[in-house]
């Protein structure tokens, strides 16, 4: 079987005029279902534009990117729209909810652009603010939930329409320790049911609740092992009991 | 993309940002209000003068002669005195002309009968009256030969007046003082009802035109002469011996205009349609530049709140949204824009032509016709000022957008 992600040699050239900024050059690796993946360097090393290519809201300047055995360097911009929507779920460092809307309706909102817009919306959003431990907020508007609830609601809403794959770029950038930890523990457990997840961080406090790193610095890989320490914290959160605490990794 | 969550968005889009929003508004509600109040006005007009058409029997055969020069169809009594008894003597004569009917009337004289009184029209006409308008008796006789001849002071009421002065009793037999003399009354109207317009036709009291002429109005000029005609077809040249006769009869140098006004029912609609053309042509550069002008604001400010909502378009391109449906999103706003500005327009233009209307004395009428074009029109200039924001988000890198 093919695997999820395969990258070969990618390359992003921002131009200014005569300047040429290499954001990315020769990227290559691949990432395997059920994979939960880190991409740390320090600022402007191109984790957001990795990012943006894998979740298809922007192509490479050259090389070759395949999400599930489909090349998608060259796809329209309609296709691209329906992979993003059916297959890539997005998190932002800053939550992008709509203001003044609830979180219900937050979660509801790719379910809109999805084709056919599924008899059971409102019950899969509920599902999905469930499963962020947001149940009981479904009514309240971004302003009435804290930072951590923000970023939670917005993973509801990544969740929503069963993605295979979650980005997320800097997810904790704006969260407090304690409610950084809980969003990360919700990753943790959704990887565990299954799902891939792709972290973007230039913290390595964070990259250390993930199984794999890989490292960015320039715009090219530096490094790509796993993360050994992390299998004890592993062990702590069984996929089967969602309410079980969630200890942070030992420093 | 879905249509529930479309509507939900748009609601979004415009609620959010409540300043954009009525700064849109503004602009097409006055577009939409400049071109309802004149369209109220001109129908409300346009109306008034048909339903008077009507009411007064003006049909093909009719050619009629106001007191007066000028263009106008109402009479202006009392200005021109040239229009007298012996014009309608010559009227007679003329070749095609089948019958004179002379009029001269007073709109406000006091009836008192024992214990009522009431203000209304007092007409002065000859028995051929009746026959020229098509009116028929409810109640007793009209004016005969024999009244005019021996100046009877007998009078015909309307039911107006009839019912004001004598309430449910017959008035048959009863006598009025009109201008302290007393009349006998003879006949009542049968009722017509207030026109569309405004107008009571049956508000009205007639006396023989040679009583009117030697003891209430004292005046023998006459206020307009009606004519039948035989043969329509003919009308042209008839119309053309009668003003020869009347210049001559007043004395009309060469230069001089006519002291009086013949107007024939296709005069009159030729004349109605005309003002119409202007009215429409006034109508469309009002509504172009209006319009224009909305359209410019809706567009700029748009313009704008894309750049405010570009974190919001990033978004929903994440999620899955293609640039259709962001262009569909933000013409959808505009349009909604449009419809909301058309429907307040479209209200405030009414109550505008009611306030001016009191002043102008008819009623303004607004047809579902119109409302339905002035709406087209406002969501259509709301969907075209949208196009170019809508297009500059659909063209958003959702990655710039996102920053
Ligand atoms: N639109 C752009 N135009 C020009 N340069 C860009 C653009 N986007 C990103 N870059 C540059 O590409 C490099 C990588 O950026 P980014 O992927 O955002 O880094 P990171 O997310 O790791 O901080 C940086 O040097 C940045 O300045
Ligand atoms: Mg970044």
């Amino acid at each position: 079987m093919a695997p999820l992600i395969h990258c070969t040699d990618l390359a992003k050239v921002y131009r200014k005029g005569a300047v040429a900024v290499h954001a990315l050059s020769g990227v290559s690796f691949t990432i395997e279902a059920g994979e939960m993946v880190a991409i740390m360097g320090p600022s402007g090393a191109g984790k957001s534009t990795l990012m943006h290519i894998l979740g298809c809201l922007d192509s490479p300047t050259s090389g070759r990117f395949s999400l599930d055995g489909e090349e998608v360097a060259h796809k329209s911009d309609a296709e691209l729209a329906i992979i993003r929507n059916a297959k890539i779920g997005f998190t932002f460092q800053s939550f992008h909810l709509l203001p003044r809307t609830t979180a219900l309706e937050n979660v509801l909102l790719p379910l809109a652009y999805s084709n056919p817009y599924p008899a059971d919306a409102e019950a899969r959003a509920a599902a999905a603010l469930e499963a962020v431990g947001l149940g009981e907020r479904a009514s309240h508007t971004p302003a009435e939930l804290s930072g951590g609830e923000q970023q939670r609601v917005a993973i509801a809403r990544a969740l929503v329409t069963d993605p295979q794959i979650l980005l997320a770029d800097e997810p904790t950038g704006n969260l407090d320790s304690v409610a950084g930890n809980e969003v990360l523990a919700i990753f943790q457990r959704l990887n565990a049911e299954g799902r891939t997840c792709i972290i973007v961080t230039h913290d390595a406090e964070t990259a250390r609740w993930t199984r794999r790193l890989i490292r960015l610095k320039d715009g090219r890989i530096v490094s790509d092992e796993p993360v050994l320490e992390n299998d004890r914290l592993y062990a702590k959160v069984p996929a089967e009991d969602p309410e079980a605490p969630c200890t942070p990794a030992p420093s | 993309m879905h249509a529930g969550t479309l509507v939900r968005e748009v609601r979004r889009g415009l609620v959010l940002a409540p300043r954009n929003t009525a700064c849109m508004l503004v602009g097409i509600v006055i577009g939409i209000a400049a071109v309802t109040t004149i369209v109220a006005m001109g129908q409300g007009a346009r109306s008034k003068v048909l339903d008077r058409m009507k009411r007064f029997g003006f049909g093909p055969n009719v050619i009629y002669i106001g007191a007066g020069g000028g263009r106008r169809f109402r009479a202006r009594p009392r200005k021109t005195t040239t229009l007298t008894f012996d014009d309608v003597q010559g009227l007679w004569d003329l070749p095609n002309v089948r019958l004179v009917a002379p009029y001269q009337r007073e709109r406000r004289i006091r009836l008192i009968a024992r214990r009522q009184n009431v203000v209304t029209r007092v007409e002065g006409v000859t028995p051929l009256w009746l026959i020229t308008r098509g009116w028929k008796m409810a109640q007793g006789r009209f004016l005969t030969n024999e009244d005019l001849r021996a100046r009877r002071k007998v009078v015909v009421l309307g039911t107006t007046p009839a019912r004001k002065l004598f309430g449910a009793t017959d008035p048959l037999g009863k006598l009025v003082r009109i201008k302290n003399v007393p009349f006998r009354v003879v006949g009542l109207f049968e009722e017509h009802g207030v026109s569309e317009g405004g107008y009571d036709p049956d508000d009205r009291s007639m006396v023989p035109l040679t009583t009117s002429a030697s003891v209430l109005l004292h005046r023998t000029h006459l206020d307009s002469i009606r004519l039948l005609i035989d043969d329509v077809t003919r009308q042209a040249e008839t119309v053309a011996a009668v003003r020869m006769l009347l210049r001559s009869n007043h004395a009309l140098a060469e230069a001089v205009d006519d002291d009086f006004r013949i107007v024939t029912p296709e005069a009159l609609l030729r004349w109605i349609t005309e003002s119409g053309r202007t009215l429409t042509i006034m109508l469309v550069l009002i509504a172009t530049v209006a319009l224009l002008v909305s359209g410019v604001v809706i567009a700029n400010i748009m313009l704008v709140a894309v750049q405010e909502r570009r974190s919001e378009i990033g978004l929903k391109r994440s999620l899955g949204a293609t640039r259709r449906n962001i262009m569909a999103q933000f013409l959808a706003e505009a349009g909604v824009v449009g419809l909301l500005g058309g429907l307040g327009g479209c209200a405030l233009g009414y109550g505008v032509a009611h306030l001016v209307a009191a002043f102008m004395g008819y009623p303004p009428l607004l047809s579902l016709k119109v409302v339905a074009v002035a709406l087209a029109f406002a969501v259509t200039t709301g969907i075209v000022a949208g196009m170019h924001p809508a297009r500059v988000a659909a063209r958003l890198d959702p990655v710039e957008a996102l920053r």
